[in-house]
């Protein structure tokens, strides 16, 4: 058998080249020394008598298992000495196989090391990012929160401004700064709508309703909007269309409308003379929108931020919180597109935006809003106000739907739980019981037909709280009939 | 695109007219409510009840598209906002909301 264990040991020695001072020690079933094959001092060991008890030198020997074979990884004994242990028990001997481990032993204590410090590391970087989510959530709750707090004043602002303008009675100087505070409060007013909406886009609570509408209305808009010569200061406004435009496409024309308005705008913002041109037209199933100016231009160190939140060029000009880019080209990728920039020190900036666009037709509006199959859909109107009761009443009989009437939230509750309705037109300002309760109370005692919220509100603050209540749509005061049908249509529609 | 029938632009203008036939009540309306808040010297729940009225006022005649009765009722209800919002002691709230109030009730009673 030693001659086994002999060339055993041969060729741990020829394997590690001695590196691993490999040493054999055999023991009897009492512990007790038989032989050994390799350097004793190579582990602090002395040199033993046979027979005598190795217990003392080797302690992991006590309490073994009775196995054939046993491993000990790393073992620290007899005066540090860094040993991986093997036994193998062969009859009523035990074979100890000693192969120094230092190495391993300090790889394995930095591999210990390492892990406690990743370990720290990663609770340290949770926290971190615990703490930078609540900061988030802080930050834009208080600029929603603050938001909504400046509207109401400045709302106030543009009334009392506005009623100044108008009182003929005044002195031409007092209604002329009237005028200066109702633009400016206007303006604040635009740039608190942005720093929301900018916040909405963050949070991803934005909503784009994609529906088909005329392209032509649209540019129509455009050229009324940017097409006085009053306005645009001695500046040339040029409004060019391709004759491969569609008639109508699918998108969503408020948003597509905001992002032109926004570009077009500071292209007039920042040209001080020359044009302002804007073109569109139809490749690839995209609808291309170029804005064309001829101001001085971004240097190329600023084209790369310019769609950044809060990065302005020339930032001594004061034109604004340099929001308006950042909010077109976010509103651009909802509406799958892109907005880029093409622009050259001294020759002017060219904005294009390219937008994906399923095409419709004519005959697509009009099946949009088919009236002939609305006479079995039952709408419950609830409404505290008798005058727009009975508006809507002509409307929605005009348009083939039976109404049923309600003038609380509390009744209405009721009548969705007792009547088949097929859609809710809901005032979200009744008294006592709000709209946000009934839709609410509505949909948690699993109340299925869609709700349309309406509410005199302009703020996108309570757009978003009807929505997240349950509305799946949301109407502005005062109703008007073609968008109060189609808002009805598109939502039934989809409700099969 | 969804234009409404003769029957029902004649329903709406007979609509119309009664709405504006209405305007004596809605007078009568307002004055009760401003005459509430003058003797409660413009307490919040008096200042809460004009701001409904107000409210109606401007939805319902911007429905009827009566755009200048629409935004004087709109500019008085936003100063009743303003004021549950910074306090009903804001000093020029009552010279302020007077004069808004005035205004509508002056386009309110001006010959249709």
């Amino acid at each position: 058998m030693s001659e086994h264990i002999e060339k055993i040991a041969e060729n741990l020695y020829a394997l590690t080249a001695r590196k691993m001072k490999p040493l054999i020690v055999a023991v009897d079933d009492k512990n007790n020394f038989v032989s050994h094959y390799g350097e004793l001092s190579d582990y602090k060991l002395p040199q033993f008598d046979k027979g005598q008890s190795c217990v003392e030198e080797l302690p992991f020997l006590v309490g073994l298992e009775d196995e054939a074979y046993v491993t000990l990884p790393i073992v620290n004994f007899n005066d540090d000495n860094v040993s991986s242990v093997n036994i193998i028990k062969i009859n009523s001997n035990r074979y100890v196989v000693l192969l120094e481990a230092v190495d391993e032993y300090q790889r394995e204590q930095q591999l210990t090391q390492s892990s406690n410090e990743t370990k720290l590391l990663y609770q340290k970087l949770q926290q971190l990012t615990q703490q930078l989510e609540i900061a988030n959530q802080t930050k834009s709750r208080f600029i929603s929160g603050m938001s909504h707090e400046f509207r109401t004043p400045i709302s106030s602002i543009l009334g009392y401004s506005n009623l100044l303008a108008c009182n003929d009675s005044l002195d031409a100087n007092v209604i002329q700064h009237a005028r200066a505070i109702e633009r400016n409060a206007q303006y604040l007013l635009s740039l608190i709508d942005n720093v929301l909406e900018h916040a909405q886009l963050e949070a991803e609570k934005l909503i784009v309703n994609i529906a088909p509408f005329l392209l032509h209305d649209l540019i129509v808009n455009i050229g009324l909007m940017f097409g006085s010569d009053e306005k645009n200061a001695g500046l040339t406004f040029n409004l060019e269309t391709s004759e491969s435009l569609p008639e109508v496409i699918y998108s969503d024309q408020i948003r597509l409308q905001q992002i032109l308005i926004n570009v077009i705008g500071n292209a007039f913002k920042y040209t001080e003379k020359g044009s302002v041109t804007v073109s569109f037209d139809w490749h690839d199933e995209k609808l291309v929108v170029k804005v064309t100016d001829s101001g001085p231009g971004i240097p190329i160190e600023h084209q790369k931020n310019i769609f950044q939140a809060y990065s302005r060029y020339n930032s001594g000009s004061n034109k604004g919180a340099g929001l308006g880019l950042s909010i077109s080209a976010q509103l651009a990728e909802k509406l799958q597109g892109k907005l880029e920039l093409k622009s050259q020190l001294g020759k002017g900036s060219v904005f294009t935006l390219m937008l994906k666009a399923k095409v419709g037709s004519t005959d697509s509006i009009i099946n949009e809003i088919d009236i002939s199959n609305n006479q079995a859909k039952r709408v419950l109107v609830v409404e505290d106000d008798e005058d727009l009761i009975e508006l809507l009443k002509i409307y929605l009989h005009e348009y083939g739907y039976s109404t049923i009437f309600a003038t609380n939230g509390n009744s209405a509750l009721q009548q969705c739980e007792n009547e088949a309705i097929d859609l809710v037109l809901l005032d979200m300002q009744l008294p006592k019981l709000s709209g946000i309760e009934v839709v609410k109370s509505l949909r948690s005692s699993k109340f299925k037909a869609p709700i349309i919220g309406m509410t005199a509100s302009s703020n996108i603050d309570d757009k978003v709280k009807a929505l997240e209540a349950g509305c799946d749509e949301f109407l502005s005061k005062p109703i008007q009939p073609t968008s109060l049908l189609t808002a009805i249509n598109n939502i039934l529609s989809h409700h099969g | 695109m969804a234009k409404l029938s003769v029957e029902a632009q004649h329903k709406l203008l007979h609509l119309k007219q009664e709405y504006i036939a209405s305007f004596p009540e809605k007078v009568n309306q307002l004055q009760t409510c401003w005459q509430k808040l003058e003797s409660k010297k413009f307490a919040v729940n008096e200042i809460n009840a004009l701001g409904t009225l107000l409210h109606k006022i401007a939805g319902s005649a911007g429905s009827h598209e009566i755009h200048d009765i629409h935004s004087a009722a709109r500019s008085a209800e936003q100063i009743c906002k303003s004021a549950e919002l910074m306090g009903v002691e804001m000093c020029r709230f009552k010279t302020d909301l007077k004069y808004s109030y005035e205004r509508l009730i002056e386009l309110l009673q001006a010959p249709a």
